[in-house]
């Protein structure tokens, strides 16, 4: 079967998306944008036109773009900096087209846990690739989630402790966390676990095992990572 | 029972004051307190809150926690599809959501959701099914 990508949202990344994809020869390519501009500015840089306007929550649009096509197998991406449109358009691709390949952009980190809820669990968080590279190459692990526990964002966290953190020597009753959360154990830097009663201080490089809210990942990383 | 209407459009006037007697009170949440101003409501049981409708911190502050049910009518579709969801999926609420597109309406139809078709709001009907839920 033939595959056709659409992708919604044209931005600083799509010219090298089109290089990038191109080399794995995936099938027709097609981006869709509501921004006259965006449309225009895409299509000058292609020897052929394959930017199309329109709105991506339109059925009618979606079905020009090829969302719909007998002889081939779409492939839907939704890109934009809108959370609620990508979100529209994904459920418009898997419920109404019934397309099997819906991936989304999701641009507020909250959103993860609706966007998955709804269906799309094909998602990239827009902040993840370019901050936690940087952070992570600072020497500090960020938060990880391990696990989404419910929809309302609720996860099992892993969380290192870099040596600059001020947690280190203190027992979990010291510890007064400002925000929500569950401290199950941790894991010390030879691999061996300790569930939360037995921790008699915090060490560098242990993993911290965590249930909160996604809302509190950057609160974690100053209060478990930072110097409080 | 505590309603929150997203969104300052004639059809959410229309349906605030089709509920109003049935509810305990009814909070409009917009970026823009125009509308609701020129709409000269005078019953205590109605009140305006500012704010970016996209951030959650709004949606909270307005009574999201206290809400019993929310109503997503803003000029979007994609703006009301999204926000009622979220209601819906991440606060346990119930919701109700105004489209335009006949195309949503049926997909979000199928997909068990409140839907009011912005072209056919029948106060009425919406009174009745607010009756119905207390």
């Amino acid at each position: 079967m033939n595959r056709n990508v659409i992708i919604s949202g044209i931005n600083n990344e799509s010219l090298f998306l089109i290089e990038s994809l191109s080399k794995y020869a995936i099938g027709e390519i097609n981006f869709i944008d509501s921004d006259e501009n965006k449309v225009r500015s895409l299509n000058q840089h292609q020897e052929n036109d394959i930017a199309l306007l329109g709105n991506p929550i339109s059925s009618e649009f979606l079905e020009i773009a090829g969302i719909n096509r007998r002889d081939s197998s779409t492939i839907f991406v939704a890109m934009t900096l809108e959370d609620s449109v990508n979100l529209v358009s994904c459920q418009i691709a898997l419920k109404q087209y019934n397309v099997d390949d819906v991936i989304s952009l999701v641009n507020n980190q909250e959103n993860i846990g609706l966007f998955h809820s709804c269906g799309i669990t094909n998602t990239i968080y827009a902040e993840n690739s370019a901050v936690e590279l940087i952070v992570n190459a600072s020497g500090i692990i960020l938060p990880l989630n391990l696990m989404d526990i419910n929809p309302k964002g609720t996860a099992l966290w892993s969380i290192e402790i870099p040596s600059t953190s001020s947690v280190i020597g203190k027992n979990l009753s010291d510890i007064k966390i400002p925000f929500r959360a569950v401290i199950l154990g941790k894991v010390d830097n030879k691999g061996n676990p300790y569930e939360a009663a037995d921790i008699e201080y915090i060490e560098e490089n242990d993993k911290l095992l965590i249930i909160s809210s996604t809302r509190n990942k950057d609160s974690m990383a100053r209060f478990f990572q930072g110097e409080i | 029972m505590n309603i929150l209407i997203i969104g300052t459009e004639v059809v959410s006037k229309i349906i605030g004051e089709a509920i109003l007697n049935e509810v305990d009170s009814i909070t409009y949440v917009d970026d823009s307190s125009i509308a609701y101003k020129n709409w000269n409501f005078s019953n205590p049981k109605v009140k305006f809150f500012g704010g970016d409708i996209n951030r959650m911190d709004t949606l909270l502050e307005a009574g999201l926690d206290n809400a019993d049910l929310v109503i997503a009518s803003t000029s979007n579709d994609a703006t009301n599809a999204f926000l009622a969801q979220k209601a819906k999926i991440n606060f346990e609420l119930i919701s109700y959501m105004i489209l335009q597109d006949p195309a949503l309406l049926d997909v979000y139809k199928s997909l068990g959701f409140y839907v009011i078709d912005f072209h056919k709001v029948d106060p009425q009907k919406i009174n009745q099914e607010i009756q119905k839920i207390q």
